[in-house]
């Protein structure tokens, strides 16, 4: 189904323009508004955005799957990014992650059955002094422990 | 101008000039995966490294521009192990698919590797490996094949400005595809099976055809347009299997047409005119030879006979038509044109021209602007009100339905002569039929819109019996 | 400890408010800058104080500078808020917690280099940043510090926060620009330089965060002030991050020259667990592993750090105790550099998926003789090779790892197992 921006959206939309001299500039920015508004990117808001920017939707593609931080559509309804990189794997970020990894009962890159975990292990989250560190959709959650993450994880509703 | 020395010999540029091109242009070849000399330039493959006098280590050639004094090495044990380096890189996910690859022994890649590489591999992993899928209707894409020079991608976007290839993923992840539901279908998308250094880009019209050193390679001229693309055939036991564009800057720079590039097919197709025929009033059909055929036609020739020429004959053979339509005294002459189409412009130059004949050019300059434009015209009157006794029609006119006043018209002449390539509502009515070679089976020329004569080769024996017209037109 | 100038505030309340800000002479340094510098005389200034560049290359801020053409406009400034060496998480803090000094610190620079249109580019992931970033900017804007005719004067200056989406390769500053100009974040062919033709192919200043915090301060206390810190060749205050196992990590600001043992036992609180010191990687992930012995040597400046055979960086210390195995630290890195290679260039790009499927395959007890010698003539011929430094990002920890650990690897290849058992 072609998707379209709202009224809201649009505005914002508007208001990136005034600030890049190029269109192409407004592909990174205007991706965000599409993983705000539709909650991920598919091909059909690659295609929206294509429009909008005024590029082929193979380049849109192109930098969409450059960058691995958006999000992806299908993604739960909470995406937990478990940083793995060495500052957080001397701290035990990998105990953490198969924590996750037996609770949810899904593996990096999948999804829990009702939706609600993306579970994914990414590379630095730039918290190495505050290791280890799971980013929960956009909020950061530091120096966990597999006790602390479970309180968390019960107040995510 | 900037004075350098490659290779000890002494070379002059303009400032600004990459040293690859300054090698390339005066004879020196190195080897180069992403660089091409109508696209921007990339630097990615980094294999088209050389020495310059003074610089701490090899530097790319594609990215370094001439200075005056340079003094450039191209060949030497420090570069040839950086390519060594770099073709390992390509071959550790590289299929060794050699055998059914369609670009085995014109590889870029088999080629280097065969000058600099290695004779075993020191990769003992597993192969990452990729999608094989059709890209567009005439692109097949064997993704494990590619290098990601990224000459595809950029052909689209700064070329055909379309853009349906892009670099998907990151890092070695790295994999060219197009966008879902959108193909690679633009006019000039066989281009990038040329421009592909590896089996990557595959023309699903050559696949598996032939391979490519059993093939002749002949220099050729597209007829499909006014442009006239210069043109590589590849014959194959007396087929034509390929065309490809050669480069010339003046005319099509180094690219044609998909149209064009699938041309050949009309010389091979089934309704091929092959013998000389006579009609009889009663309308049996018989078999007949050039000699008896420029017979007959002498005796029907004469100062009320009709001549449709057309666009697409080359110039030996309008040459020869004029002394024949002097010899006779014949007035009555016209053009058959293929009706325009849209001309089409594209990045660096590349026109596709709105005229879809190869020799209008041609035409004018040995008829002139007025037979050129009006003698269609006249002729068909001529042969409407009866004032011609004889109609020779010329036609040779590729894909393309002759238009139906003229078939109507030429019913009420009493004698019906058409030369052509192929058969047609005309020549079941004539009452001689000659037939003709197309531009594949001839030596020719044709001027191009812009008024430049291009010579063209004979590709392939004739069809049957067909001879060149001017061969007919000179025993007349 | 010393007393802190970059962080001094960075832990009290409210700190990334305007209110605060003022309430710390905020925005008297950018004020003055405008009304009693020419930009001549201000990039005059911040050479001679020694600034130099906080990002991990470490050259002369004010050098920088002046090679930008004076007479083609528009020039563009970008913040590099792209943090992402791992190791390194300075950048954030100052965004988070003290953004007007950063801001200001894009007002004083742009002034400088007579800039009207600055971008911060900041890594995606740093989402509260951004917003916060986002909301000092919007301060900025009204009391007319940014904007139009900023502090009264005919200067104008807009400031852009452009989020990244999650790509390492975007910390380098040409990628970075790729980025910004909506493109996969692919590193240019150099020259031309940034300075010359950057961003949207316009004369262009990429600063780190911390090298532009630091400009409010310089303007305010002087050069001198400036260069009362550290040592002759690299004055002034440093952010250092220290990570991995101590039982402080955090940020200390410290001058630059401070022992490393120092910055480890005395502001780290020592290796946890009362375990000993195995080894530090003293400038973020990519600098060369040094021994705990060269460790105990060390002074964290430019100059000793790049004598003991690696680099200061980003000043980002990984501290690893006796427990750890290199050759998994090693392939955790490796997998890192082989995420992140953008894939470009064919030596990086392959080399880096090589090296770590090389790594995975020896961490799996499957290690062959002869691996050793091929990983380093690998990182050889990724070394130099490419349009970034990337690759040689990638292979220096190998290369230092296999160096001074190289037992270990020897270890794991014979016996398929490691050296270390806790």
């Amino acid at each position: 189904m072609p998707k379209t921006f709202n009224a809201k959206t649009m505005e914002k939309f508007q208001a990136l323009s005034q600030r890049y001299p190029t269109k192409d500039a407004l592909l990174l920015p205007v991706l965000r508004l599409a993983e705000e508004e539709f909650n991920g990117i598919d091909d059909d808001a690659m295609e929206l955005v294509a429009g909008l920017v005024g590029v082929p939707p193979a380049k849109v593609m192109s930098v969409f799957t450059f960058y691995t931080h958006y999000r992806r559509a299908g993604s739960g309804k909470y995406l937990l990014q478990v940083c793995s990189t060495l500052p957080c794997a001397l701290r035990g970020s990998q105990e953490i992650f198969e924590h996750l990894k037996k609770k949810l009962g899904i593996d990096s890159e999948e999804t829990t059955k009702d939706g609600k975990f993306t579970l994914k292990k990414v590379e630095c989250l730039g918290s190495c002094g505050t290791s280890p560190v799971v980013q929960i959709n956009e909020d950061y959650y530091e120096n966990l422990t597999t006790e602390k993450l479970d309180e968390i994880l019960n107040k995510l509703q | 101008m900037v004075k350098l020395r490659i290779n000890n010999k002494e070379i002059i540029a303009e400032p600004g000039t990459s040293v690859m091109k300054a090698a390339l242009d005066n004879g020196i070849f190195i080897p180069h995966f992403c660089y091409h000399p109508a696209l921007s330039i990339s630097g990615n493959c980094r294999i088209c490294v050389v020495s310059v006098k003074n610089m701490p280590k090899p530097v790319t050639s594609c990215t370094t521009a001439v200075a005056e004094g340079m003094e450039v090495e191209t060949e030497n044990k420090d570069i040839a192990a950086i390519r060594k380096s770099v073709l390992e890189f390509f071959l550790i996910n590289h299929p060794i698919d050699c055998p059914v690859c369609d670009q085995a022994g014109e590889c870029t890649l088999q080629d280097f590797t065969y000058l600099y590489g290695s004779d075993h591999s020191r990769f003992s992993e597993e192969k990452r490996t990729w999608h094989t899928k059709d890209v567009g209707p005439l692109v097949k894409l064997w993704a494990n094949r590619c290098v990601l020079c990224a000459r595809c991608v950029r052909f689209l976007n700064e070329i055909t400005k379309t853009g349906e290839l892009g670099i998907m993923n990151r890092g070695d992840r790295n994999v060219i595809d197009t966008f879902p539901g959108m193909p690679v279908d633009n006019p000039l998308s066989g281009n990038i099976v040329d421009i592909c250094p590896v089996g990557a880009l595959i023309s699903k019209d050559f696949l598996y055809q032939a391979r490519v050193w059993f093939m002749d390679f002949k220099q050729s001229v597209c007829p499909m347009c006014a442009t006239g693309c210069n043109i590589t055939a590849g014959v194959y036991q007396g087929k034509i299997k390929r065309f490809a564009p050669t480069k010339n800057l003046k005319v099509n720079q180094y690219w044609m047409c998909d149209y064009g590039r699938l041309s050949y097919k009309f010389v091979h197709s089934d309704n091929r005119l092959t013998a000389f025929l006579t009609r009889s009033q009663a309308g049996s059909v018989t078999k007949t030879t050039l000699q008896e055929s420029v017979n007959i036609l002498k005796n029907s020739l004469s100062g009320d006979t009709a001549v449709l020429a057309s666009a697409y004959m080359d110039n030996e053979g309008l040459t020869a038509l004029k002394t024949v339509t002097d010899k006779y005294g014949i007035k009555n002459i016209g053009c058959l044109l293929k009706p325009d189409g849209k001309a089409q412009a594209f990045g660096g130059g590349f026109k596709i021209s709105h005229d879809n004949n190869p020799n209008r050019k041609g035409f004018e300059n040995v008829f002139g602007k007025a037979v050129l434009d009006n003698g269609y015209r006249q002729v068909i009157d001529a042969v409407k009100t009866g004032k011609a006794g004889t109609l020779y029609v010329i036609n040779g006119i590729l894909d393309y339905a002759l238009p139906q006043e003229l078939i109507d018209a030429a019913g009420k002449v009493k004698f019906l002569v058409v030369q052509d390539t192929h058969s047609s509502a005309l020549t079941e009515k004539a009452h001689l039929v000659l037939p003709s070679c197309t531009y594949a089976e001839k030596n020719g020329a044709f001027t191009n819109e812009q008024g430049m004569e291009q010579k063209f080769n004979r590709l392939i024996d004739p069809a049957g019996a067909a001879e060149p017209d001017n061969i007919i037109l000179n025993q007349l | 400890m010393p007393e802190k100038t970059l962080l001094k505030h960075t832990d009290t309340p409210n700190s990334e408010t305007m209110d605060f800000y003022l309430s710390q002479k905020g925005y008297e340094a950018s004020r003055k800058a405008l009304t009693s510098y020419e930009p001549a005389k201000l990039i005059d200034e911040v050479k001679g104080s020694g600034l130099r560049g906080r990002g991990g290359a470490g050259f002369s801020t004010g050098m920088k500078w002046s090679f930008v053409p004076k007479d083609i406009f528009p020039k563009y400034l970008v913040c590099n808020a792209d943090e992402s060496e791992p190791g390194t998480f300075k950048d954030r803090a100052l965004i988070e917690r003290y953004p007007h000094s950063v801001i200001e610190g894009i007002i004083i620079a742009c002034w400088a280099v007579q800039i009207n249109s600055a971008f911060i580019y900041i890594r995606g992931e740093f989402t509260l940043g951004a917003k916060k970033l986002q909301k000092a900017i919007d301060e900025a804007y009204q009391k007319g510090f940014l904007g139009k005719n900023i502090f009264g004067s005919k200067f104008n200056l807009d400031i852009t926060v452009h989020r990244g989406a999650g790509a390492y390769i975007c910390g380098e500053e040409t990628g970075l620009l790729t980025s910004i100009e909506g493109y996969r974040g692919y590193p240019k062919i150099k020259p031309p330089f940034p300075a010359i033709q950057g961003l949207f192919a316009k004369p262009t200043v990429i600063n780190n965060v911390e090298t532009l915090a630091n400009l409010p301060y310089i303007l305010n206390n002087g050069a001198q002030w400036f260069k009362s810190m550290g040592t002759e060749k690299s004055p002034g205050p440093k952010i250092f991050c220290v990570s991995g196992h101590v039982n402080k990590p955090g940020l200390y600001e410290l001058p630059l020259g401070t022992p490393c043992m120092e910055i480890i036992n005395n502001y780290g609180g020592g290796v946890w667990k009362n375990r000993k010191l195995k080894a530090v990687i003293p400038g973020g992930s990519s600098a060369p592993v040094l021994t705990a012995a060269q460790a105990e040597k060390l002074n964290m400046d430019y100059e000793a750090v790049a004598a003991a055979g690696s680099m200061l960086g980003s000043g980002g210390l990984i501290v690893m105790d006796e427990t750890v195995c290199m050759v998994n630290a090693l392939y955790n890195l490796i997998r890192f550099y082989h995420h992140e290679s953008c894939g470009q260039c064919t030596p990086c790009r392959y080399g880096t998926g090589w090296l770590d499927k090389i790594l995975h395959r020896m961490e799996h007890g499957n290690g062959k003789q002869g691996d050793i010698e091929l990983m380093l003539n690998i990182c050889d011929n990724m070394r130099g090779k490419t349009i970034c430094v990337l690759a040689d990002a990638a292979a220096m920890p190998v290369q230092s790892f296999i160096k001074n650990f190289r037992d270990e690897f020897e270890y794991h290849i014979k016996e398929h197992k490691c050296t270390v058992t806790i």
